[in-house]
């Protein structure tokens, strides 16, 4: 495991860390995770950071990534033959269309939920949602920052456009998501701007600072107890990222690019993202989350608020701008931006509201960047969308929410055969459930 | 035939033999990877996995053994033959971790006493106890603390408040020696400590507005008065529990009633709401979270978890569910379009714990077997004596001297930041009794930390009639609770276990909101709806949706760790977010200047219109915000900094925003 900055500090503070057989407390307090146990794998380590698109809801894999020439299509579907056997809807994706040598579809996923939280759950963390360890099964993006933190300013997991359900559980503050607001002016926390101009302003806060500092040195030399020590350090990481002018500008915008992004929640958000990955300061797995997708009815109603063609063009122009941005900043190669849902819908005709219900067997996902090799599609399903037809991997069956987890795990260098034993409750969490057997694997095939 | 063991398997990687294998484990044992994987076991795709498997890799012999023994309705073990789980290394870290207890233990047992034992005088048996085992381990103890400690921890444990500037005052300046029994009583009959205790036990039975469609604002707010009420009239805790493990009728006319439709699993068999609720009542009433022999036997699985769920198995869970089993959900749409919901619960005539489930709709959990159960309290093994199974269940559970152990625990760990038996719902009930403890084969100790407090606070409780306001004034009476958390020469974290110094904590999403309102005078009213006034403190609020027409509040408690009752448990970590938001948030700042919109003036504001001098304002903002007068080092450092700031209002509006960011601002030490 890599040396985390809290550790050292808790050895500063002996004194409080201490050896204890006290429990839970004690337990969360010592974030050393030294028990860990793995299988030893090569990950591929193509990529610095991670985008995970979270189409919440459940897109329906006929009408975004798998589509069909089937009868339920909309007059105006217009589906296009892009790069390798990449076909899109040129009305739906003509951003994507047009990216499509970048572009991995893969079509034989399957989902172990049809339920939406569950389903949801199982996307954040790549485990199931037993009841029972809700409170030890973190956000895969908080086991990204336990493995990855450090590296800049930031927290190394960001989350856009929402907070996850699920967050850092055990693995505490540190590897929380940081879920910060994608507006033009940016971050209002990150700088103090009450007292006129910024100049002024930030002299005045430098001074309330120091206030703070003089009043509170007693205390934060002796904390009373851990917690107290915990929330000491973070004075100095806060005030590390205020006023940086790397930092800043990342959770800002013009207006230009909020308009050439879609001029939506979402596509502020994409922004947002791009800064952060372009900016390289500490951040590795942004969550970008995308509501909206559970369309049971009316989805090819243009009247229809929140209909398809809405959704799938808000969710086209952010991505496909993100990802030319971050191509021609040469950001694209080390970025992997991965798109999915908890979940397909029921394929073939619509149902008799014109929308699609809840469907596990088949569900498609896109990637692209950090290693992937675009212009490819893997896996295949039947005539309407119903079963996976064709596994299109190594591993010849469908692809589960564990083998993508592997698979991001694997792009980001972290070895996915790893498990924290000294969990609060003393019970193991794999990053990847059964990883270390070998039973999920990352799909080798998405990378070029 | 020959069955591969564990290292083997280990070996095999990645084949295709090993996929199919490992499917089969995991329908067998929901444990193998996260040690209890029910989510996973959605047992239509395992039979198919299971189907394939059989047909090209297991002897038919064996599958045939399987499938007998579950149509035999025999209790299925599911010990698997095949994979033993991977308990080792959390079970060396357990034993790691507690063989380092013991051998303090031992440490300080044989340690002569020293002059740091001197303790303060017993003011009831808590006192004897607690301070009865820091002299015998000669351990430092904490110093008392001061009355402006004290009155700033008590207000926050009894009402979820911070002092006004006045309070502080009027109380240091009271000369009586019983003031501090005076002041517990007068907060013991305050409103505020009923806004504080009923939004207390509302956390532990989450009935929250946003359960899915169940629980409505109706619902929500009549389980709130409710609780309310109990709390108000100070109702025998083992009348309040019976009531709301044996209500019936209309969620929304009955407010107990949602006690139980808070563990309905819509969409999934109507068993598993049963044996939701049974984990829920077990958890909230006797400490014992159940819910891990719901799904499998203890034995081969909880060795390393709980040593008395380990003697149990899932047919002593389905026979402890039975009690419930006779109940069933109505749901009846009360508004056209279905939004709110009516949930009547009543109990059918039903034979028992039925295993059926529907085929189509299996549900979470493994296959259940056998049946149907007939009740069986698995906590003494006994036998309801009438038809009414609910009554006698709830009758079971309040007449269980657990049920009174695990109450008096829970108290403890909020006023105390730590349980005796700690985390408060997670009981071992095979490590409890110090006449038994358990072997030491099992790398565990007993459980409480002073099992003989324990069992004393659990007497008295019964004897006060179950009265819970009698055993919050008995806890924070003693001269244990009164010490500072300050720790004291030579002080070492497993100290902790006999609280020889108080133990600090964050305060609560709300209490920091309201702690900010309070020390500034800027609280704001929150519209509630079904509440007939405006309230003026979040620790009022009757669930964690409120109040929904504020977001700025409701954002400041999302920002601590308020959590959403569903998903999200209450979170009292710090983050870099809260730090930040804390240093730089309009809602924090605007508190902090001498004018603001105008609609409503600050603690600044006020001083700086008065004829106070400037140290006398000075001093005001640390007694509002801080209940204390500014240390020696503080004035000092108050010195160094004011010649740098030329107004008196910028030098006001920086001390008040330093101290609404000081650690003992946000901690209840």
């Amino acid at each position: 495991m890599p040396s985390r900055p809290e550790w050292s500090k808790l050895t500063r503070r002996q004194w409080l860390a201490g050896a204890s057989g006290l429990g839970a407390l004690a337990a969360l307090q010592q974030r050393g995770y030294a028990d860990v146990s793995t299988a030893g794998v090569t990950p591929h380590n193509t990529a610095r950071t991670l985008i995970l698109v979270n189409m919440i809801g459940a897109p329906s894999q006929v009408d975004t990534w798998d589509p069909k020439d089937g009868p339920w299509n909309p007059p105006d579907a217009n589906l296009q033959q892009g790069t390798g056997g990449i076909v899109l809807s040129q009305t739906l994706f003509p951003g994507l269309l047009k990216m499509s040598s970048d572009l991995l579809l893969l079509r034989s996923v399957q989902s172990w939920e049809e339920v939406h939280q569950r389903g949801q759950f199982y996307l954040q963390t790549a485990h199931p949602a037993n009841p029972a360890f809700l409170a030890e099964s973190p956000n895969m993006g908080s086991v990204v920052a336990l493995e990855k933190a450090g590296s800049g300013l930031l927290p190394a997991f960001l989350s856009l456009n929402g907070s996850p359900s699920q967050g850092a559980t055990f693995l505490g503050g540190q590897d929380e998501p940081m879920s910060a607001p994608s507006v033009a002016g940016g971050l209002s926390t990150l700088q103090h701007n009450f007292f006129g101009n910024a100049a002024a302003s930030q002299s005045r806060f430098e001074k309330q600072y120091s206030l703070l500092m003089d009043l509170d040195a007693d205390l934060r030399g002796a904390a009373y107890d851990h917690p107290m020590a915990n929330h000491a350090d973070y004075y100095t990481s806060s005030k590390a990222v205020m006023y940086q002018p790397s930092i800043i500008p990342i959770f800002q915008f013009n207006n230009a690019d909020n308009l050439r992004y879609g001029n939506s929640n979402f596509g502020r958000a994409c922004i947002v993202a791009r800064n952060a990955v372009q900016a390289k300061s500490g951040t590795v797995f942004i969550t970008i989350n995308h509501g909206g997708w559970d369309l049971h009815q009316n989805m090819f109603s243009r009247a229809y608020p929140g209909n398809q063609y809405q959704l799938c063009n808000d969710l086209d122009n952010g991505v496909s701008n993100l990802a030319a941005d971050l191509k021609s900043s040469g950001d694209l190669g080390q970025t992997m931006i991965v798109m999915l849902g908890e979940f397909g819908r029921s394929p073939g005709d619509l149902n008799p509201q014109g929308g699609r219900d809840h469907h596990k067997d088949a569900m498609a996902m896109a990637m692209m960047g950090g290693g992937v090799k675009g212009g490819r599609v893997i896996g295949a399903t039947d005539a309407t969308g119903d079963q996976v037809v064709q596994f299109g991997w190594s591993q010849n069956r469908v692809i589960f929410m564990e083998d993508i987890a592997a698979t991001m795990y694997s792009a980001l260098g972290i070895d996915w055969t790893k498990s924290i034993t000294n969990t609060p409750s003393g019970r193991k969490f794999e990053y990847v459930p059964f990883g270390s057997m070998g039973q999920f694997l990352p799909v080798d095939e998405v990378f070029g | 035939m020959e069955i591969p063991d564990h290292s083997k398997i280990a070996h095999y990687g990645a084949s295709a033999k090993m996929k199919h294998l490992g499917a089969f484990v995991r329908l067998l044992c929901p444990h193998t990877a996260s040690w209890c994987d029910a989510g996973a076991v959605r047992t239509a795709r395992n039979r198919e996995f299971l189907r394939r498997w059989a047909a090209r890799v297991v002897p038919a012999a064996l599958f045939i053994a399987i499938l007998a023994a579950g149509a035999a309705g025999s209790e299925p073990d599911y010990q698997c033959p095949i994979y033993k789980p991977p308990q080792r290394l959390a079970l060396q870290a357990m034993k790691t971790r507690e063989a380092e207890y013991q051998r303090f233990a031992v440490s300080v047992r044989n340690r002569p006493a020293t002059a740091n034992a001197a303790v303060p005088a017993s003011a009831n048996f808590v006192d004897d106890q607690i301070f009865g085992s820091i002299v015998a381990a000669g351990i430092p103890v904490a110093r008392q603390t001061t009355d402006q400690e004290f009155l700033r921890r008590i207000m926050l444990d009894l009402t979820g408040r911070i002092p006004t500037s006045a309070q502080v005052d009027a109380f240091v300046a009271d000369g009586s020696p019983s003031k501090r029994n005076a002041m517990i009583d007068s907060l013991l009959g305050s409103t505020a400590y009923v806004d504080r205790w009923t939004q207390w036990w509302g956390d532990k039975f989450q009935i929250g507005s946003n359960y899915y469609n169940l629980i409505s604002i109706t619902s929500r707010n009549l389980f709130y008065f409710y609780l309310r009420d109990l709390i108000e009239r100070d109702r025998p805790y083992n009348e309040f529990a019976a009531q709301m493990i044996s209500a019936s009728g209309d969620s929304l006319v009955n407010g107990p009633v949602n006690y139980l439709v808070r563990a309905d699993q819509q969409g999934d068999p109507i068993q598993d709401s049963w044996d939701a609720l049974t984990n829920n009542i077990t958890t909230n009433f006797l400490g014992v979270q159940t819910q891990c022999i719901s799904c499998h036997n203890g034995r081969g699985h909880l060795e390393p978890i709980n040593l008395f769920l380990v003697q149990r198995n899932r047919t002593d869970f389905w026979k402890q569910s039975a009690f419930v089993s006779r109940m069933n959900f109505g749901q009846e749409a009360v508004d056209p379009f279905g939004v709110s919901a009516r949930m009547i619960l009543a109990d059918g005539g039903g034979g028992g714990y039925s295993t059926t489930v529907p085929s189509n709709n299996p549900g979470p959990r493994p296959r259940r077997v056998g049946g149907p159960f007939q009740p069986v309290y698995m906590f003494s093994g006994a036998a309801p004596a009438s038809n009414n199974w609910r009554t006698e269940l709830a009758n079971f559970v309040t007449g269980d001297r657990q049920f009174a152990r695990a109450a008096v625990n829970y108290l403890w760990a909020e006023l105390f930041t730590v349980g005796i038996v700690d985390p408060p719902d997670n009981w071992d009930l095979a490590r409890i009794d110090p006449n038994n403890p358990p072997a030491a084969s099992t790398g565990f100790g007993l459980q409480p930390s002073n099992p003989a407090l324990l069992e004393a606070l659990a007497t008295e409780f019964i004897n006060s009639g179950y009265s819970l306001q009698h055993m919050i004034r008995l806890m924070v009476q003693s001269n244990a609770y009164q010490l500072s958390s300050e720790p004291p020469d030579g002080w070492q974290p497993v100290y902790n276990a006999y609280y020889a110094k108080h133990i600090s904590r964050r305060m609560t999403a709300e209490q920091i909101y309201d702690a900010v309102s309070t020390a500034t005078g800027t609280s704001t009213p929150m519209y509630v709806e079904g509440f007939s006034s405006p309230l003026m403190y979040a620790g009022q609020l009757p669930d964690v949706t409120e109040p929904r027409g504020d977001g700025n509040i409701t954002y400041f408690l999302s920002q601590f760790g308020r959590g959403d009752w569903v998903n999200s448990p209450r979170n009292s970590t710090s983050t870099v977010l809260q730090v930040l938001f804390l240093m730089n948030d309009n809602q924090i700042n605007a508190r902090t200047f001498a004018s603001r919109d105008g609609s409503r003036s600050t603690r600044v504001a006020t001083l700086l219109a008065s004829n106070l001098s400037e140290d006398e304002m000075v001093r005001q903002l640390f007694v509002s915000t801080l209940g204390r007068n500014p240390t020696a080092d503080e004035t000092a450092a108050l010195q160094k900094n004011r010649s740098s700031r030329a107004s008196r209002e910028d030098w006001l509006t920086d001390v008040q925003w330093a101290l609404l960011n000081k650690l003992d601002f946000l901690f209840n030490y």
